[in-house]
């Protein structure tokens, strides 16, 4: 009492101004950082989503010619060309180019004047398909179908992957907006007396508490969506590699070398 | 109790430097497809904030001036949150980091959640030591 200095805190006007410049300060990046997701400019992909399977789509008009019996001659069994598919020499470009699957698994239709012919590949092996019988025909389509489900499966991964990235970063928002706002709460609440900015502040970082809760809920529930998904698409991923690789056997030993 | 009033500014600084390494990261990720109006925004966020905790400057004496209405709080509740947030936190940037490392293999992402969750360590710990102290005197 006599000298003894105790200090008792006393809010004033210049705690709930500090207060609000908090929250605004703490919150603001929140939304900011939301809605300032511009697109780069188109010549600059991002290197994690470079990969964009090479798929074209199909023009179910033209698939009946495979079935038109064309009597060729054998033809050079698997040629090799390395990096995937090239266009042959002297053969003209079909149009419309009929093609699916990637680089990696993929098939290509080749018109020529003599017969209709379609060039497969699996990694580096090339093979030439001339659809002269029914078990080719067959096993070409089962090939093409197989391709064009690794190409989907491939671009459902890379969807998934990126889903997962997101909801995770929106996971961290959100406990960013429920630690702020919950401590930004707990102290413009407390503030005695409860002034207008107090008061906003309090009622502030009880959204931003209740927000960043919702907000952890939510991209946790998309991120195990993200991720069945994932292993999902990669179930059927390596189920159509595998396919398309006996397909892809199997169409070599049909036709023969 | 002054405790309280630790545990209280110590989830504060979480809060900001959690923000902060949020906004690094979005900035500087090169594999994200993002404007670099967007990245600069982000850049200059994060570096406002990272200015205003270093000791003496507006956000650290904001928290400094405000810590003290918490002493009047509910005791568990200051107490609780001081060890369930980081531990919220640690999950959440654990669980990314997995996702960075087995899922997505990318290195700037793995950098920064792990970053994220040693942040999230040390905040624990402390808030930990500081709730032992406040038990410890509350025993006495």
């Amino acid at each position: 009492m006599n000298g003894g200095r105790q200090r008792q805190f006393r809010p004033g006007p210049r705690d709930n101004i500090s207060l609000a410049f908090v929250i605004v300060l703490l919150f603001s990046p929140l939304g900011w950082a939301s809605q300032l997701n511009l697109q780069a400019p188109s010549g600059r992909p991002a290197q994690a989503l470079t990969f964009t399977p090479h798929v074209t789509p199909l023009d179910l008009t033209v698939t009946p010619q495979p079935t038109v019996p064309v009597p060729v001659g054998p033809l050079a069994s698997p040629i090799p060309i390395p990096g995937g598919p090239q266009p042959s020499n002297g053969t003209p470009e079909p149009t419309p180019k009929i093609s699916g699957g990637d680089s990696t698994v993929g098939y290509e239709f080749i018109d020529t004047p003599e017969s209709p012919r379609w060039r497969i590949w699996i990694e580096d092996q090339v093979y030439i398909v001339s659809p002269d019988d029914p078990a080719t025909i067959a096993l070409l389509d089962a090939f093409r179908n197989e391709a064009d489900k690794r190409a989907t499966a491939a671009s459902a991964m890379d969807q998934a992957k990126l889903d997962s990235k997101n909801s995770d970063k929106a996971s961290l928002w959100g406990a960013v907006g429920l630690v702020g706002g919950g401590i930004a709460a707990l102290a413009s609440c407390l503030a005695t007396p409860l002034t207008l900015v107090a008061g906003i502040g309090c009622v502030g970082g009880i959204v931003a508490a209740i927000g960043g809760l919702g907000a952890i809920g939510t991209s946790q529930a998309e991120r195990g969506q993200a991720v069945a998904t994932l292993n999902q698409e990669t179930t059927n991923y390596n189920s159509a590699t595998a396919e398309a690789g006996r397909l892809f056997d199997a169409l070599t030993r049909n036709q023969g070398p | 109790m002054r405790g309280m009033s630790t545990v209280w500014r110590n989830l504060g600084l979480d809060a900001i430097l959690m923000a902060v390494l949020l906004l690094l990261y979005e900035g500087l990720d090169p594999f994200t497809d993002r404007s670099p109006v967007a990245r600069v925004v982000r850049l200059v966020l994060a570096t406002a904030l990272l200015i205003g905790v270093l000791p003496g400057s507006y956000l650290h004496s904001v928290l400094r001036r405000l810590s003290p209405r918490v002493e009047a709080a509910p005791k568990w509740v200051v107490l609780a949150a001081g060890i369930a947030f980081p531990l919220l936190a640690l999950f959440l940037s654990a669980q990314m980091a997995y996702d960075f490392a087995v899922i997505l293999e990318e290195t700037p992402g793995l950098v920064f959640s792990i970053a994220l969750s040693a942040l999230q360590a040390v905040v624990l710990a402390l808030n930990l030591l500081a709730v032992k102290d406040t038990l410890a005197k509350e025993m006495k």
